[in-house]
């Protein structure tokens, strides 16, 4: 479609894009309800949500962040998390295996050579490609910048041999996004990214996903082999660290916090409901200290989609500053405040539903039954604080927080940076 | 004092910068001496790593990094690092 400036044509296009957002998000609706049915059961089974997934691959969600001229959406963050939270509020596993594809694609689109932008883009969108991450290894855990396993070259090209104990939706992907270090010499700082198609590769399964929640993300573990070649390395040689910064870091803390606020959406609308019921508040009377808790939780939520809104802003912001390098995303109140957006949404959260089982009590929070989401969303987000853990962004803004002597606090028309340079460029990192 | 830009007239770097170095360089093999030009990352040093580095070097050796001195520049090498650092101790 034309990307023509000014005037008709932007007027249209914007018309059209408006369009499409209106639709996007009806569907999204609809496929959350239609998720929330099935919810419980994938949770039960802890089973990959295959029918969920097959509704996102033909109706071309896969596609949200994929640009028209490759036959996507052509939608943007906002979009994406918007969706993420309606999908959130029905089924949290799905949600994030949607979430964590997202990041994927938005880390292909910005990165990705051009052969594997036209190859792959229009695949994606066509709902044939659900991408999968691999960034955890055994050894050095979740330690986003680092690698063990080294990309060898010979004749052939380029040879990926990985072990990968966490990868959600590691059985169904179509392709994994995987961090390796660049070759055998490099030290572990020194990380690139490469792109595997599953039909390319070797992937043997090595251990099931038996765990408190998130049950349906079937996260297993797998060992991967597959021969590449530098095409397929997103970034170039020694890319990952300028991809994670500008890209995959915001847009995974972004899509994930928009899915863990919907979960906790769809349990205090859960929550409204009950206490709507005239039943339930006769049974109850009426209680100040129950209005206090409510309030609590909702002003917790409010929050923490404010924060949300407000990363997206800078985020978006920077973005514009600079649409080719690393640029500013590495300048240390950014860095603050999009590690401190996944702390605080993980915590908020998690915490909000712990308060509203609180508030509905044994019988309608704490018990498991079909009609009650609230101990399923309370197992679901406990796992926010560990998926990527938030012990180790802790210890990481803590330094930050040091450097930013101006304390350039986070404000919502994005003019909270304290605008000085980052302490290190990932652009020139490199020898 | 004019600052110098010419790394072949600045001091050795002193074992005590050299020892602090050590510690945030967890690719140096142990007993190799660091070359100047070499990357602080090809020695396996991150970006957390340069602010924990940037902290004991301040409180080993008594002194403030500037705003302006925390560049990816300052951290590119070891030569260049050690110039910003002698240059911030002779300033006034
Ligand atoms: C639902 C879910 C889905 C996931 N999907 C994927 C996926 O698709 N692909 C993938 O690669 N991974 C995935 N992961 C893995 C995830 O991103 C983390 O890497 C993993 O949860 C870290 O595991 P860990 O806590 O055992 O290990 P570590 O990160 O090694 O940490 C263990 C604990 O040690 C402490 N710790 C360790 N290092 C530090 C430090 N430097 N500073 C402070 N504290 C520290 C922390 O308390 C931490 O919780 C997923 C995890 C979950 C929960």
């Amino acid at each position: 479609m034309s990307t023509t400036p000014g005037g008709a044509d932007e007027r249209v296009r914007d018309a059209d894009e408006n369009v499409r957002r209106e639709a996007v998000l009806a569907l999204a609706r609809r496929l959350s309800d239609e998720f929330a049915r099935g919810a419980a059961k994938t949770d039960e089974a802890a089973a990959f949500p295959a029918a969920h997934v097959q509704r996102l691959r033909e109706t071309g969600l896969l596609g949200l962040l994929v640009p028209t001229a490759h036959g996507g959406l052509g939608l943007g963050l906002h979009d994406m998390t918007r969706v993420g939270r309606i999908l959130g509020a029905g089924c949290a596993s799905t949600a994030m295996i949607w979430a964590m594809h997202c990041q994927q694609v938005a880390t292909l689109v910005r990165h990705g050579g051009e052969e594997l932008r036209s190859r792959v883009l229009p695949r994606i969108a066509a709902g044939d490609c659900l991408l999968a991450s691999i960034t955890t290894e055994a050894g050095k855990g979740g330690h986003l910048l680092s690698a063990l396993a080294a990309l060898d070259t010979d004749e052939n090209g380029l040879l990926l041999e990985r072990d990968a104990p966490v990868v959600t939706a590691g059985l169904e992907a179509d392709a994994y996004l995987v961090t390796m270090r660049t070759g055998p010499d490099s030290p572990a700082n020194d990380v690139s990214l490469a792109f595997v198609p599953r039909e390319d590769a070797e992937v043997a399964f090595r251990s099931g996903w038996e765990t408190l929640g998130m049950r349906g993300t079937a996260s297993v573990g797998l060992t991967l082999r597959a021969r590449l070649t530098e095409e397929h390395l997103v970034g170039g040689p020694a890319g990952f660290p300028a991809v994670a910064v500008r890209t995959l870091i915001p847009v995974g803390h972004l899509a994930w916090c928009a899915v863990w606020l919907g979960v906790a959406q769809g349990a205090l609308r859960h929550v409204v409901g009950l206490l709507r019921d005239p039943k339930v508040r006769r049974e109850r009377g009426r209680s100040d200290l129950a209005s206090h808790q409510l309030a609590r939780v909702r002003l917790r939520l409010d929050a923490a989609g404010a924060f949300l809104g407000a990363c997206l802003t800078e985020y978006e912001e920077l973005d514009a500053l600079d649409s080719a390098g690393p640029g500013r995303h590495s300048d240390v109140a950014f860095q603050l405040h999009i590690n401190g957006l996944k702390v605080e949404v993980s915590e908020a959260a998690f915490g909000a539903v712990d308060d509203l089982v609180q508030i509905a009590g044994l019988r309608y929070g704490y018990t498991r039954s079909p009609g009650t989401p609230l101990e399923r969303a309370f197992r679901d987000l406990r796992a926010a604080r560990l998926m990527y853990s938030n012990d180790r962004l802790l210890v990481a803004n803590g330094q930050l927080a040091l450097l930013d002597r101006e304390v350039g606090l986070l404000s919502v028309d994005g003019t909270s940076g304290s605008g000085h340079a980052a302490l290190f460029s990932t652009a020139d990192g490199k020898a | 004092m004019t600052h110098t830009t010419d790394s072949a007239t600045q001091p050795e770097p002193t074992q005590e910068f050299l020892g602090v170095l050590r510690e945030f360089l967890p690719a140096l093999p142990a007993g190799e001496e660091p070359a100047p030009e070499a990357t602080l990352a090809s020695y396996g040093l991150d970006s957390l790593g340069s602010i924990s580095l940037m902290l004991a070097l301040e409180e080993t050796l008594d002194m403030t990094f500037p705003e302006e001195r925390l560049s990816a520049e300052t951290f590119r090498t070891i030569g260049s690092l050690w110039q910003t650092v002698t240059e911030i101790r002779q300033a006034p």
